[in-house]
């Protein structure tokens, strides 16, 4: 009994190293999400490394606080940078600050915008943002359009962690009828596809709404299937005029 | 009225409109402008940018330089957008040109390969080579307006202008629709919710130009298309309130005064 006992042990040992090496605790794996297609080429993009000024903005109900944001230089030293972009040199100095005010505590959320929403190529499997958290009880949402335009909100998770951190959030594949759910897809175009991001909202803990509240966020990347992408023609007519 | 009565109500009278008076010079910057029009650039090609406001030159070396959103156009032979200076001006700045000075516009040849929300950037620069990086041009002042010609190809596009407060926070000001034909002027107030002072010496807190920005629009074709910018200008308002040590808040004279530490 006691050597089946520590064998079942053993195993258990083994299935959390195995289920550690395939994909990181926590996040969710891209491989899996939403396999409607015979072929698959997943690739991770970079969404948008904040850099621009004045391209990202923030509002929130001026009964509940006020709230700037600007791009400070730094980011995360845990960041990988992205094989295809290796040796590119593309611009990636700054992260996006918010700072909140707060008049007086209460159930409330602020929200940081780009001034366009902004399109994923391909069909978008998982979004990922770094965040620096100060241990506050809030909770980051990441907003999106689907292909017609509807709007979407997904729970990215709490900020009760210290200093930078990489969240991921799955994008939920459409329904097979290719009209409800978050539909990416259309069959007319395969450069139109995907996902548009408009934003993410910061729900605070009434319990924390008090005082000033800053957040940064850096390196905003999405797992993406360039299959349809990929394999159109490159003499192909461009739809542009 | 007692002939007594009445001088002390004179008295009271004549106290109240001096402490009015003393009250409104107190405050009376608030109503003081000194506005001076200063061109940033005429965009004639040259690197090397002065205008003199009161007693004092302002100059900066610096270029343009183009930026554009994921979709402009690439191809293995060229990339879009491009940027050239055109001997080509504003008839009604300028007239016909007779003393044959060398006038030019700035050009920006822009294609994308989807419709949507693109952008181009048209920003200032310094340095050479790999070592160059964006500019932001200090405008003297508390600015009141942003000024240009733009020269339009009726493309229902749009223009921002984007300026730094000293918090480091950046505004864009839409300039305005640039669905026109040829060459228009563009001016826009710079709203009073961007501030340009603080309550911390050296009160002016002026503004910094960081670039232009010419976005389409989803309905609109971006197969091809050319706008031309001339004559940047703003309106400012200079003036400054004396007051004892204010040469203590001149971040110039300051960093005389400690150069040596």
């Amino acid at each position: 009994m006691k050597r089946l006992l520590i064998i079942s042990i053993f195993l258990l040992a083994a299935g959390f190293v195995f289920a550690q090496q395939s994909t990181e605790v926590g996040s969710p794996d891209a491989d899996r999400i939403g396999i409607d297609a015979a072929q698959q080429l997943l690739k991770e993009v970079s969404v948008d490394k904040f850099e621009k000024d004045g391209y990202w903005k923030s509002t929130m109900s001026p009964d509940d606080g006020y709230v700037t944001t600007r791009l400070f230089a730094g980011g995360p030293l845990g960041k990988e940078p992205l094989k295809d972009e290796e040796g590119l040199d593309i611009p990636d100095k700054y992260v996006l600050g918010s700072r909140v005010d707060f008049i007086h505590r209460g159930y409330t959320s602020f929200t940081l915008y780009p001034i366009r929403p902004i399109p994923i190529e391909g069909i978008t499997k998982t979004v990922s943002v770094w965040v620096v958290g100060r241990n506050y009880n809030h909770e980051l949402k990441l907003l999106l359009e689907d292909f017609f335009g509807r709007p979407y909100e997904l729970y990215i998770g709490k900020l009760n962690f210290q200093g930078w951190k990489k969240l991921t959030v799955a994008i939920p594949p459409q329904a097979e009828d290719g009209v409800n759910g978050i539909v990416q897809r259309n069959y007319h175009y395969n450069n139109q596809l995907g996902l548009k991001i408009t934003g993410f909202r910061i729900d605070v803990d009434p319990w924390e709404a008090y005082g000033s509240y800053y957040i940064y966020l850096d390196d905003l990347r999405a797992v993406t299937d360039l299959f349809a992408e990929d394999s159109r023609d490159p003499d192909d007519m461009l739809d542009a005029w | 009225m007692k002939q007594g009565s009445f001088r002390v109500l004179s008295l009271a009278m004549g106290l109240i409109l001096m402490a009015g008076i003393a009250v409104f010079s107190a405050f009376g910057d608030e109503n003081t402008v000194d506005y001076a029009a200063i061109v940033i650039d005429t965009f004639d090609g040259n690197t090397n940018h002065e205008w003199t406001v009161g007693s004092k030159t302002y100059s900066y070396d610096f270029i343009w330089k183009l930026d554009a959103s994921k979709f402009a156009t690439k191809t293995e032979d060229d990339a879009f957008p491009k940027l050239t200076y055109v001997p080509s001006w504003p008839m009604a700045v300028f007239g016909a040109n007779r003393d044959g000075k060398d006038l030019k516009s700035i050009g920006i040849w822009g294609k994308f390969d989807r419709r949507g929300y693109n952008w181009v950037d048209l920003y200032p620069a310094t340095g050479e080579g790999d070592d160059q990086e964006a500019f932001e041009i200090p405008i003297p002042g508390r600015i009141s307006y942003l000024d240009m010609w733009v020269w339009g190809a009726n493309l229902n596009y749009y223009l921002e202008a984007y300026v730094r407060d000293y918090n480091g926070v950046v505004h864009n000001i839409y300039v305005g629709n640039i669905g026109f034909q040829g060459w228009k002027n563009m001016r826009v107030a710079v709203p009073n919710n961007i501030r340009q002072s603080k309550r911390i010496l050296p009160r002016l807190a002026g503004l910094t130009f960081v670039k232009f920005r010419i976005w389409t629009t989803p309905l609109e074709r971006v197969d091809n298309f050319y706008v031309y910018i001339d004559q940047f200008k703003v309106l400012t308002d200079t003036f400054e309130s004396l007051y004892d040590g204010d040469e203590l808040a001149d971040p110039e004279r300051v960093q005389e005064f400690w150069a040596n530490n």
